[in-house]
């Protein structure tokens, strides 16, 4: 397996590091939000390892809340927003080192299916601005709603919709 | 899902041949730092707890050395005061019956050495000392009867508790000065009321009562009177007993080493001479050894309290895989997670050690005052009390964080 031409399984820990800073961002089913943290220090986590400083931290996680629409709740704590907006504001954070691509682990499990809805509508926004996601769920009805489908069981690939429309 | 990341051309991989540029995941100490305030500062209950152990190891340390050095200075600037400069001579036992005896000029003899301040003589008289005919006449109480010269207060850096001390007319007539244990012993209380006392069956008039001799315990003990009038009423012997001399200080040793020849010409060796310093200086080596003891236990509370650091670093790792796998998929090396535990441990330990050195001096300084001593705390304690506790941190801090950063990013995977 390769990411952006980087053979996974010989890495190091710190170019496996690197890579995970620089090119994937992560989204949870579970959120993982600091709940002492404003939703804009949530987002400039995703920053922390980049060696940023606070300021251009803040300043990026700002325009990553702009993106998920959420640029009037950035003081706000965890606790003070909903199911829907903490998952936004876990995405801002998994946008906000413009990652080639981006990982969302169940990323509506937590949420009622009408704000799962508006998750996987904002999930299309961003793909249609460039952004490459990658969804993984259990949910069929959820994945047929998505461009190209992969089918997985135990860990072997059963078959991709890509692969078949070129077939 | 692998394979989708090998095929999938995605719009921010331009080129899948040439292996993109990662750089380096990199993260700034203060960040790290404020990392591990910030989850020391959610949890305050088990911070406050878990820094009060190494808070009580230091502080007890610092307590121990602080107070160890106020109370040798203490006894430094009590030694200073009394005068490390004053020795004194006794009549040795000689060859012969053991009852050697001092010249009985000499005082004069040792005042003509240069580097003397003082020189003066006393003369102790087997008279009984009674406090008046009805008691026993063995019940003297371990009083003595004394003759001493007129500058004895002087030469012994003494002073008068009540009434006054001989002079040149009380010092011929039968009046009587009494050491503070001597007045306690015969119940006197005060030189007022004009009270009198039987020193070998001769009626003698307190004058005055003194306070106690810092550097010459026997004569708490005595009845002095003047040396005139031991000769008068009592015939005593006026050879000396006992001659105390204080030299100018920077010549001790020097006076020291021809006393003896001095005194007794014709047999030096017969003559003890003793700086009564000497005890109180053995004294501050004695506090020494407790010092060690009490430090001990202070290092070993101080472990405990390492112990405890390392059981709540160990809890809080455990709880916080999830935050753990987040940050490793953010980016964060093994390092980087590794670095903000043992920071974390370092922060807790310095707090508590930060808190310990504070409570210890203060502790220093309470009970110093109310000894009525300075507070002296040696830098040493301070620094390493501080210094302490963070080797203790960082040692309490290692396993946990190995074991923080064992863990895999898919922690955060978990529910």
């Amino acid at each position: 397996m390769t990411i952006g031409g980087h053979v996974v399984s010989t890495m190091s820990d710190k170019r496996l590091s690197a890579a995970r800073s620089s090119l994937i961002g992560f989204v949870f089913q579970q959120f993982h939000l600091v709940p002492s943290m404003t939703a804009l220090d949530n987002v400039a986590t995703g920053l922390l390892y980049t060696g940023a400083d606070l300021t251009e931290r803040r300043f990026r996680a700002f325009e990553a809340l702009q993106r998920v629409g959420l640029a009037h709740r950035i003081t706000h704590l965890p606790t003070e927003l909903s199911g829907g907006e903490r998952q936004r504001v876990a995405i801002a954070r998994a946008l906000v080192n413009k990652p080639a691509i981006i990982l969302a682990d169940e990323p509506t499990g937590n949420l009622d299916s009408r704000t799962g809805k508006q998750i996987m509508a904002l999930f299309h926004d961003l793909h249609a601005q460039g952004a490459t996601i990658l969804v993984i769920t259990h949910d069929h009805e959820l994945a047929e709603g998505l461009p190209r489908q992969v089918h997985i069981r135990d860990g072997k690939l059963e078959s991709d919709s890509a692969l078949e429309a070129v077939a | 899902m692998s394979a989708v990341i090998v095929r999938d051309e995605a719009v921010h991989t331009p080129d899948a041949v040439q292996p993109v540029d990662l750089g380096r995941s990199r993260v700034r100490l203060a960040d790290l730092a404020a990392v591990a305030a910030s989850a020391m500062g959610s949890r305050r209950m088990r911070t406050l707890l878990s820094a009060l152990g190494v808070t009580i190891g230091i502080a007890s340390m610092v307590a121990v050395l602080g107070l160890s050095e106020s109370s040798r200075a203490d006894l430094q600037t009590q030694i200073e005061k009394l005068g490390t400069n004053l020795l004194t001579l006794q009549a040795g036992s000689g060859f012969g019956a053991g009852d050697a005896t001092l010249p009985v000029d000499v005082t004069s003899a040792i005042a003509r050495i240069g580097p003397i301040e003082n020189v003066t003589s006393v003369v102790t008289l087997s008279d009984t000392v009674l406090r008046n005919t009805e008691v026993n006449a063995d019940a003297t109480g371990g009083v003595q009867a004394v003759a001493a010269d007129l500058n004895l207060l002087d030469t012994l850096n003494s002073s008068v508790a009540d009434g006054a001390w001989l002079n040149e007319a009380t010092s011929e007539y039968p009046a009587v000065v009494l050491g503070a244990t001597a007045a306690e012993r015969l119940g006197v209380t005060t030189a007022a009321d004009g009270q009198q006392i039987l020193i070998g069956g001769k009626r003698f008039t307190v004058v005055g009562i003194l306070n106690p001799f810092p550097l010459a315990a026997d004569l708490d003990r005595s009845a002095i009177i003047g040396t005139q009038a031991a000769a008068d009423y009592l015939g005593a012997d006026l050879s000396p007993s006992t001659v105390y001399v204080t030299t100018v200080p920077a010549f001790v040793e020097d006076v020291r080493s021809v006393l003896g020849a001095t005194a007794d010409p014709e047999n030096p060796e017969e003559v003890e001479v003793a700086r009564p310093s000497d005890a109180l200086e053995a004294q501050n080596a004695a506090n020494n050894a407790f010092t060690a003891l009490f430090l001990g236990l202070g290092a070993v509370a101080l472990l405990v309290g390492g112990v405890g650091i390392a059981n709540v670093m160990i809890m809080g790792v455990v709880e916080r895989r999830a935050e753990i796998g987040l940050r490793r998929a953010l980016g964060a090396t093994r390092g980087h997670i590794r670095d903000q535990f043992l920071i974390e441990s370092l922060m807790l330990a310095g707090l508590g050690g930060v808190a310990g050195v504070g409570l210890g001096s203060l502790a220093t300084f309470a009970y110093a005052t109310t000894q009525g001593w300075k507070t002296v705390i040696p830098p040493i304690a301070l620094a390493g009390g501080l210094g302490g506790a963070l080797i203790i941190g960082a040692i309490a801090g290692l396993y946990p964080a190995m074991r923080a950063a064992a863990l895999s990013p898919t922690e955060a995977l978990r529910s």
